[in-house]
């Protein structure tokens, strides 16, 4: 879930992470043939956020359902043996954090008066689980102190924007118009929250077995990476002593007007008292505190006019000293920063290749790999008994595993969330294929093959095309893949110059000149796809969202040679989107200057200035909630191909943010839609409809 | 045709106060009353209109019916109460009159009123009728309707499981035209035409159908066989500009429908938008409104007469270089009277067949929406003995009925005697002002605070007209007077762009908008500034929807004001063009070529590509359910002024749409407006 708060730092995208990446998989009833269909996704279960117990013999996590009559993403805590036995249910919620002694974990979960509560369950003693807060803002990122006896967590402190004026009282029983609503701050709205009040996130404590809770930090700042807090992971953390809180946060200045900076501070939990640790300027976020409490691991990056930097790893000791950057040479970004418990080594996950992979540091022993191949590990936790995590192939949907870090390859797992529903379909295989591009380039990709795959014969084909554009495209299970393949379509998807886990070098290739050089991988792709000689060449489509929907606009006003587009959550026109987004900072970074001092390349880069040479047949698809990629982005390509002639349709969907697809039934639309379009201009015509 | 964009542009208000002593308050928008819609009986002795008021508990615009004897001033209540009551309509014998009555349900029925006493609502209708016109034997009323079809739609259905609560589907839209301010997305469907019979009562029947909306208002032949109507069936009319008033395609020919089988002959074949269709009493003649398109930014609605088989169509009086709104024949059947705006006035004339034009009344006023700025307009009706019923204001007092009677007005309502008793205005006086471009006179006016001291400086507001083919006039302001009350000198004028000066004058900023009126509105400040009283450490500058773009303008251009609010802008040509719901409208007439195609053109004249230039604290204001100028306009500057770190505060008014509806809206947004000027206001001679 962290995707979609990296925004600032990384990506544009975030919903597309969610959308297309990281779901659990697939089943369906019985009766049908073995295709992956859109029913199938609602099937899926999937597995986040385990955590070890301290002796290292249980495993509490989240596990992610659809909930078919609410139309939701349903979570619950359960908990399994680290032998995979017993396992079992504990309660509808998530978060589950163990408690120093192992006797208990503390969970959010729906409570009074409203909204996720902390909960508290001692696993030791028979009973319910208990609501030790009851607050009006949800509390979230919960740790327990090193003694046990409390639970820290932060919380919003709304502190709303007011301008009194002198209205005369309306009459006993009127019925008045609401306020007007206002602001003057430039952050004053956020996609999957909507408007946001003014408020600060801040530390709050309160005693494990219920009471008041205390606020800890005070004052116009947040704990947490961002503006951006209104919804978001923060990573923070007690020290072994007890005594002080290691948060990130930006009390340097006003945090609404501070773009990429963030510091790591140390809490002094009596006085609420923050100093910096980190003293050069810059983003440095995710501390963790060695077990030892000697060592603090981190990311960040000096303060850079870059579009986008990688976060690398440093380690410093417990009073801000000694700072020092332990990945020089990785070329990658360390995330889910997690202590081996004798404090010997840090282990992480960075993206590689279309992979994402375990790795560890050591003072010793620098940078090693962990795991290796075509696979996705997310989530590590480490305790005595090794680390948990989850695992997720080409046709795995994922699971969680137990692994030793000695020994990495051997891996026991603990969950089998889809075993039955694999049984009962046919998934296809994904090939993947590398080429050549412009200006030397080396880009990857893979190619979903219709599960009957028949070599003698030629199928319609999809270019899916992923957002960010600082993102990548990996090899986890995708249902979404899988479903166009069951239906009878070769999808292709790469990750081109400007995505993550290839290097600095390869992100930064289409900084101030996106889209570019992206746009000749993409091309390149289709080529090479074409080249293996199963391409009905005269039905291809092309689609994304997000940075896909950026580009797949693009690629229309570039190229005739797709059949259709359906082009989602797009941005067409970057110098309005800079005043209608809510990440107006991220925007102007593509950019040279100001449009005000140069709108030359604000124009150039926008898709709109292209619209005349468009002639596919466009489907536009955006959420009537977006706040990343708000939908005037979306009218203004709409109203153009209208007004040109080209045959559009657009479709809003009811009650979606960023993304169209986070609501299981528009998922499935989304899918049905875009298939049912590229019938239209000729995919498989006298074929059944898609499912 | 062109007012459509002005009434388009612009929204209402109200304002009152107690005591002599008293000023204007923002409360006061709930105390005024006024008068619209004056409908004069064929023999001239009774006149019914619409008293309206903001209804205080409601928060909203409420209408009542009332009847006036003109003999003695007498006034009846014919429709009151809970509910809003409107559009008054004479049957032709005098004893009855048919109006629309809107019910705490929402929905709009069609009701009738007999003189001697009883009233009945005859239909049972789901969508809201208008236009309704009685056949010349007063046995059926004519009326026009939305006849709703399926939406569009694309994919299968899912099926979910009984009882599932799902997301609800997808919109799908595959029109041009597919949103209009203050309605929302289109309802699916067409307007059409519906006769209801007086004697069977039932329900009404529908005359024209197919993929065509056609529009009012509707004329009968004297012999009740034919209705003559403005519509579009050409099979492309989906992709022509909208006439946002009727939300009908603006090229509109005029047809001739029969009533008893309802066959259809086209009878206007010019490239325009013909409408207004009204027929000689002799039934002979059919005259209506328009002009044959050049598509060019504006252009004089013309009379235009032909036989009632369309040959012998001809232009009268096109020597007047002024837009008619609206004809209505004389009992002669030789002359018509028609409405007009000069040099910001709204007039009544008698223009004969040949064209000669003769002054029957003058000073017509017309309260819109909830906003009361002074835009010109107003609403007359002819009896058949050739007295003239309007709706007319003066600088002091809302638009009342007036009667014209042997060449002579006289006001018949005093709707706000009591209530203006109580409070000092400002005082309204001409501006004299010469452009500093070209040496042309810009008509202007200046509104002097109450018990405005000459020995005294004051703070200036300029407030900016939007349009901007549109002009203001002198008549009453609340919106104004709020600004005078609070020691404001008020200064306003018809920069080139507006109308009721001649296509020339208004035509000089298109394709060019903004560009010299923005040096015609300093001129303006300049002239109030020259005669004196005026603080110049402390210009103010605002103005909504055309009046907002040029705002933005000007604070891009000069540092000369102290603060500025933007009021429901265009920021960006190029996302405004394809985000409103004028969108195939802008591209048609205020551009020669789309945004892809000359975007040099786009940009240099949006108020956004000057934003590197402000330093002028400026609030930006809209509502959240304007369509005409969206929501994303007033959001790209107010984000732009954010990262400059130019002072700025973005207030968005929930569920407005473009012109504001609500009276406490008008009232908030007055006093923040003043607020934020009185934050950046200082004492005079500091």
């Amino acid at each position: 879930m962290t995707t979609i708060f990296r925004i600032l730092g990384s990506s544009i995208l975030g919903a597309v992470a969610l959308l297309c990446a990281a779901a659990p998989v697939s089943a369906a009833d019985a009766s049908h043939s073995g295709r992956f269909t859109v029913g199938d996704y609602l099937d899926l279960q999937s597995a986040a956020d385990p955590q070890m117990s301290p002796d290292g013999t249980q495993v509490v996590y989240t596990r992610t359902m659809v909930d078919k009559m609410a139309d939701t993403k349903q979570t619950a805590v359960w908990i399994v043996g680290a032998d995979g036995q017993h396992h079992r249910f504990i309660a509808k919620g998530s978060g589950a954090v163990w408690s120093p002694d192992g006797k208990s974990i503390a969970f959010l979960a729906e409570g009074q008066p409203k909204g996720p509560q902390i909960f508290v369950l001692h696993l030791t003693v028979p009973g319910p689980a208990t609501q030790i807060t009851w607050s009006s803002e949800p509390p979230a990122n919960l740790h327990w102190s090193p003694d046990g006896r409390q639970i820290g967590y932060t919380m919003m402190v709304l502190n709303p924007e007011k301008w009194p004026v002198d209205l005369p009282a309306a009459p006993e029983g009127a019925h008045w118009a609401s306020a007007p609503r206002f602001t003057e701050r430039m952050h004053y709205r956020q996609d999957g929250v909507g408007f946001t009040e003014r408020g600060f996130r801040h530390l709050f404590l309160v005693a494990a077995d219920g009471g008041a809770s205390r606020q800890v930090t005070t004052g116009d700042w947040s704990i947490g990476e961002s503006v951006y807090e209104y919804i978001k992971t923060v990573d923070w953390a007690f020290t072994p002593d007890g005594r002080s809180a290691i948060v990130t946060g930006f009390k340097e200045g006003d945090s609404d007007r501070n773009d990429q900076d963030c510091y790591i501070y140390s809490v002094d939990l009596e006085t609420g008292a923050a100093k910096r640790l980190t003293s050069v300027a810059g983003g440095w976020r995710r501390p963790a505190v060695s077990p030892d409490g000697k060592t603090i691991a981190y990311v960040g990056f000096p303060r850079n006019g870059d579009g986008y930097r990688y976060s690398q790893l440093y380690t410093m000791d417990a009073d801000g000293s000694g700072a020092t950057l332990r990945s020089a040479e990785f070329d990658r970004e360390p995330q889910n920063l997690v202590w081996a418990p004798d404090s010997s080594a840090v282990y992480f996950t960075a993206e590689d290749r279309g992979s994402i992979h375990l790795y560890s540091w050591s003072a010793h022993g620098g940078i090693r790999q962990l795991t290796k191949g075509a696979e996705v590990v997310r989530d590590p936790s480490a305790s005595r008994g090794g680390i948990v995590l989850f695992r997720s192939g080409p046709q795995t949907p994922g699971d969680l595993e137990l692994i030793n870090p000695r020994t990495p390859n051997a891996a026991q797992r603990l969950t089998h969330l889809n075993d039955e529903l694999l049984r009962r379909v046919t998934l296809s295989k994904v090939d993947e294929i590398q080429f050549d591009s412009t200006g030397g380039a080396h880009i990857q990709g893979w190619m979903v093959k219709p599960p009957d795959f028949d070599s003698s014969r030629h199928y319609p084909l999809i270019l899916e095309i992923h957002g960010g554009p600082y993102g990548m495209y990996d090899v986890a299970f995708n249902p979404a893949f899988q479903n166009f393949a069951a239906n009878g379509y070769i999808l292709l998807y790469i990750n081109p110059r400007g995505s993550t886990g290839y290097g600095n070098a390869f992100t930064n290739a289409i900084a101030k000149h996106y889209p570019g050089p992206d746009y000749d991988d993409l091309m390149a792709a289709v080529d090479t796809a074409i080249k293996q000689g199963n391409v009905d060449e005269s039905h291809m489509f092309v689609s994304g969202c997000s940075g896909g929907g950026v580009l797949s606009s693009w690629v229309i006003g570039h190229t005739n040679r797709f059949a259709a587009a359906a082009v989602r959550c797009p941005v067409i026109d970057w110098i309005s989107m800079a005043g209608e987004t809510d990440i107006p900072y991220f925007t102007y970074r593509f950019f040279k200057k100001p449009f005000w001092q140069d709108p030359s390349d604000w124009l150039a880069e926008s898709s709109l200035m292209y619209v005349g040479n468009v002639k596919t047949p466009t489907l536009l698809m955006t959420g009537e909630l977006d706040r990343r990629t708000p939908i005037p982005q979306t009218e203004e390509f709409y109203a153009a191909l209208k007004y040109r002639g080209v045959p559009s349709a657009m479709l809003r969907f009811d009650g979606e943010y960023h993304g169209t697809g986070r609501k299981p039934s528009n998922w499935m639309r989304t899918q049905l839609y875009m298939m049912s379009w590229f019938q239209r201009y000729g995919a498989n015509p006298s074929g059944p409809p898609p499912r | 045709m062109r007012r459509l964009i002005s009434i388009a542009l612009f929204a209402l208000i109200s304002a009152g106060a107690h005591a002599a002593t008293h000023v204007l308050e923002p409360q006061d928008v709930f105390h005024m009353r006024w008068a619209a819609d004056p409908q004069i009986r064929k023999d001239g002795a009774m006149i019914a209109y619409a008293r309206t008021a903001n209804d205080i508990m409601k928060d909203r615009l409420s209408r009542s019916i009332w009847l006036i004897d003109t003999a003695t001033g007498a006034q009846t209540p014919l429709a009151t109460g809970p509910g809003d009551y409107s559009s008054p309509r004479w049957s032709p014998d005098g004893s009855r009159i048919a109006y629309l009555a809107t019910g705490p349900d929402g929905r709009t029925q069609i009701a009738i009123h007999w003189l001697r006493g009883e009233t009945a609502s005859i239909t049972n209708l789901t969508e809201a009728p208008s236009d309704i016109t009685w056949s010349p034997d007063g046995r059926q009323i004519a009326f026009v309707m939305l006849a709703p079809e399926p939406g569009p739609a694309i994919g299968k259905p899912l099926v979910k499981p009984a009882g599932a609560h799902w997301g609800g589907a997808p919109t799908v839209i595959d029109s041009m035209n597919f949103r209009a301010d203050g309605q929302g997305l289109e309802k699916p469907g067409f307007k059409h035409i519906y006769v209801l019979s007086m004697d069977g009562g039932g329900a009404p029947r529908q005359l024209t159908s197919g993929p065509f909306s056609d529009a009012g208002p509707l004329a009968w032949s004297p012999d009740g066989r034919s209705v003559y109507f403005a519509g579009n069936r050409n099979p492309d009319w989906k992709r022509e500009p909208q006439d946002w008033a009727r939300h009908t395609a603006m090229t509109l020919s005029i047809y001739r429908l029969n009533v008893a089988d309802g066959t259809l002959l086209q009878l206007s074949h010019d490239v325009g938008p013909y409408h207004a269709p009204t027929v000689s009493p002799d039934g002979k003649l059919v005259a209506f409104l328009g002009y044959h398109d050049k598509h060019i930014g504006n252009q004089n609605v013309r009379l235009n007469v032909m036989n009632a088989d369309g040959s012998n169509l001809r232009v009268i009086g096109e020597s007047l270089d002024r837009s008619l709104h609206d004809c209505q024949w004389a009992a002669d059947g030789h002359s018509l009277y028609v409405q007009y705006d000069d040099q910001g006035i709204t007039k009544v004339g008698r223009m004969g067949l040949n064209g000669h034009l003769e002054p029957v009344a003058s000073d017509l006023a017309l309260i819109a929406a909830a906003t009361q700025l002074p835009y010109s307009g107003g609403e007359f009706t002819v009896s058949g003995k050739g007295t003239v019923a309007y709706s007319g204001g003066t600088a002091d007092d809302l638009p009342e009925v007036y009667l014209v009677r042997d060449g002579k007005a006289q006001r018949l309502t005093d709707l706000n005697s009591e209530f203006l008793k109580e409070v000092t205005l400002g005082k309204l006086s001409a501006l004299p002002v010469k452009s500093s471009v070209d040496g042309r006179s810009i008509g202007a006016w200046e509104l002097l605070p109450p018990n405005f001291d000459p020995a005294k400086k004051y703070p200036l507001i300029l407030e900016i007209h939007g349009g901007p083919y549109a002009s203001y006039g002198p008549v009453f302001a609340a919106d104004y007077e709020l600004y005078a009350a609070a020691g404001y000198i008020v200064v306003y004028g018809n920069p080139r762009g507006s109308t009721s000066y001649g296509e020339e004058f208004a035509n000089l900023i298109y394709n060019n908008y903004p560009s010299h009126d923005y040096d015609d509105l300093m001129s303006i400040v300049d002239a109030a500034i020259q005669k004196g009283g005026v603080d110049t450490d402390n210009l103010f500058v605002t103005g909504s929807s055309g009046g907002g773009v040029l705002t933005a303008w000007t604070v891009g251009k000069t540092h000369r004001f102290k603060a500025a609010v933007v009021q429901r802008p265009v920021i960006n040509w190029t996302s405004w063009l394809l985000t409103s719901d004028m969108s195939v409208f802008g591209a048609r007439y205020w551009f020669k070529q789309l945004p892809w195609e000359d975007q040099a053109t786009y940009w240099q004249h949006s108020p956004l590509a000057l934003v590197g230039n402000v330093t002028t604290p400026t609030m930006v204001v809209v509502g959240l359910s304007d369509l005409r100028t969206t929501v994303g306009e007033a959001e790209q500057y107010y984000q732009a002024l954010q990262l400059r770190h130019v002072p700025t505060e973005l207030y968005e008014i929930p569920g407005e749409p473009h012109p504001l509806m609500r009276p406490s809206h008008l009232a908030v947004q007055t006093t923040a407006i003043l607020e934020w000027f009185g934050r950046y206001r200082t004492a005079a001679g500091h």
